[in-house]
């Protein structure tokens, strides 16, 4: 494969990944956030601390329990193999399952933080109406954050795309299934090959900059 | 409306609330007290706010609060404006009024055009609460919590942030709205004259102890009302005599004495309340003939309140009081004591924004 197509490739993998994960992160995370952000429960700790933890483990030591638990052996492995006929280990599906918890943090935390700062006299305002929690949560609190909830998506989208260790674990190197961009860097230092290595190190510092640029610029538009 | 409220809530700040209500809410309830004494705490018990079993609140037989049950806020009928606007920031206008399509529970919904009419909303409905005044947000507020579905409405001030004109305008809107829909209001306020003479029944809070009081006349001139200050004054209750309309004065009935109030009262309704300042009320111990003021009542000094520079008069006339606020001078010099006779000239006297 010339290495123009094994790029492209990587690049589609790494950016189906990334939307797939931050699409499924900005559903999951806002009820996550807010309970953490509102609850008085003993159990908030706990529960920040096991959603924080990607943010301090080596990826490698996550990527190697995913490993274990997405084994035909594994209770991941297995549960997907009865439901789906294929095993997790080495596919695109368990790469998005060691994304999401990988980069969840980094949508989860900002947007506790953004929910911490809401008024409760709205929420009262809108009980008051008659306005259900669901709907209050819906159409009150998730738009008046609107700002935090995009640059917590760009976040973790981000993350997703420099993720490496994980992939390294769970992912293998299969081109067009979980062959992503710093891992075609990784085999491209491997290769001795600096000019390719180049190639892709400075389009992912470049993405990067610019993606926070642009968010940090937007963040402070009135 | 039965309204049953009693038990105890103690806050976090050491303020106590005390509630024995048991009350048949018709038209307009004022809630009068001092602040900082347990008046929107109670307003925020009856709306939900305040969870906790130690109080019990009661709607018609159904418990909404106790010790085995928590109806959540939302699911009570009842629309509270709150002493701030509180609108949503994300919405413009239109968005805050029309907000409360989104709610399920029962109770009377009134028109959108009808409300955005009358508080002359439309000029606004594209703007959001930042581009507002104060005054322009509290009537979006206002509106809104007419738009949502309500069996009560609870007024916490609701136009502390108007002009008078508007407020003048606005009351006799809202006791009407009450009335028609037969949806009771407890108003809370710290304008007496005006929730006085809105007032069909009067609730009053003493630090923290919230307890209803019989006659809103008997109210208004009894010497233990808190925090009157400058605002005291009598409400009273008349009858419509005849209208003049050379002067465009109307004639009321006071007892054995007339009344006259600018405007054509003749379809106000059979019983008329009138707010008389203690401020705008002089005594004379002998008639005086020739005066510019046209209202002058006979009654008897019934007892006098020293109150620091001052003086507060309880004049007896039939069987209502009137309040005069007179200099302690002129307690000493017309030996104002109780049981003598007097004449009360008055200046000014408020109508009753709605007849019943």
């Amino acid at each position: 494969m010339s290495f123009a197509s094994d790029i492209v490739q990587a690049a589609w993998v790494t950016g189906l990944l990334a939307l797939t994960t931050t699409a499924i992160l900005l559903v999951a995370s806002p009820p996550l956030s807010w309970w953490i952000a509102r609850t008085g429960s003993r159990w908030r700790a706990p529960v920040e601390a096991l959603v924080a933890l990607p943010l301090v483990l080596p990826p490698t030591v996550l990527g190697f329990y995913l490993l274990l638990a997405m084994a035909p052996s594994g209770p991941l492995g297995a549960m997907a193999q009865a439901l789906a006929g294929a095993p997790l280990a080495f596919t695109f599906a368990g790469l998005v399952i060691g994304s999401i918890i990988y980069s969840l943090p980094f949508v989860t935390g900002p947007l506790a933080s953004a929910f911490r700062t809401t008024d409760g006299h709205l929420l009262e305002a809108a009980a008051s109406l008659g306005v259900a929690p669901a709907v209050r949560f819906l159409r009150l609190v998730l738009p008046m954050h609107r700002k935090a909830l995009v640059a917590a998506g760009v976040l973790g989208f981000a993350h997703t795309v420099g993720e490496f260790g994980i992939v390294l674990m769970i992912g293998g190197n299969i081109p067009g299934e979980t062959r992503v961009l710093s891992i075609a860097l990784f085999d491209r230092v491997e290769m001795l090959d600096y000019a390719g290595a180049h190639v892709i190190a400075a389009a992912l510092l470049v993405f990067s900059l610019v993606v926070l640029t642009f968010t940090y610029r937007w963040l402070r538009l009135p | 409306m039965r309204l049953k409220v009693k038990g105890e809530l103690v806050r976090d700040t050491g303020f106590r609330l005390r509630a024995d209500l048991d009350m048949d809410l018709d038209g307009v309830a004022a809630l009068v007290g001092a602040s900082g004494s347990g008046k929107s705490t109670l307003l925020r018990v009856v709306a939900g706010f305040e969870p906790g079993a130690t109080v019990t609140v009661e709607v018609d037989g159904e418990t909404w609060q106790g010790a085995s049950a928590n109806l959540a806020s939302h699911r009570r009928p009842v629309g509270t404006v709150f002493q701030e606007a509180r609108l949503f920031p994300h919405l413009d206008a239109r968005g805050n009024l029309t907000f409360a399509a989104h709610a399920k529970r029962s109770g009377v919904r009134l028109g959108f055009d009808e409300v955005v009419d009358f508080l002359d909303l439309e000029p606004l409905l594209g703007q959001y609460p930042r581009e507002l005044s104060g005054g322009q947000r509290q009537r979006v507020a206002l509106g809104r919590t007419l738009l949502s579905p309500a069996k009560l409405w609870l007024f916490d001030e609701p136009m502390s942030a108007l002009d008078s004109p508007s407020r003048r305008e606005i009351a006799p809107y809202l006791t009407r709205l009450c009335r028609r829909h037969d949806v009771p209001i407890i108003y809370v306020s710290h304008t007496l004259p005006e929730v006085l003479t809105m007032a069909d029944q009067v609730m009053v809070a003493v630090d923290g102890a919230v307890s209803r009081v019989d006659s809103v006349g008997e109210f208004s001139t009894s010497f233990t009302t808190p925090s009157l200050g400058d605002e005291a004054g009598a409400v009273v209750s008349c009858r419509f005599k005849a209208f003049d309309p050379r002067y465009r004065l109307s004639e009321l009935a006071f007892g054995p004495s007339s009344l006259f109030v600018r405007g054509d009262l003749s379809s106000a309704g059979p019983r008329i309340l009138l707010h008389i300042p203690a401020r705008d009320v002089s005594l004379a111990t002998t008639p005086i003939d020739r005066l510019s003021i046209l209202n002058r009542v006979d009654g008897i000094v019934d007892a006098i309140k020293d109150q620091g520079d001052s003086a507060l008069a309880r004049v007896r006339c039939g069987d209502q009081f009137l309040l005069a606020r007179v200099t302690r001078r002129s307690v000493d010099e017309l030996g104002l004591v109780a049981g003598i006779g007097v004449q009360a000239l008055i200046k000014s006297v408020a109508v009753r924004t709605s007849a019943p």
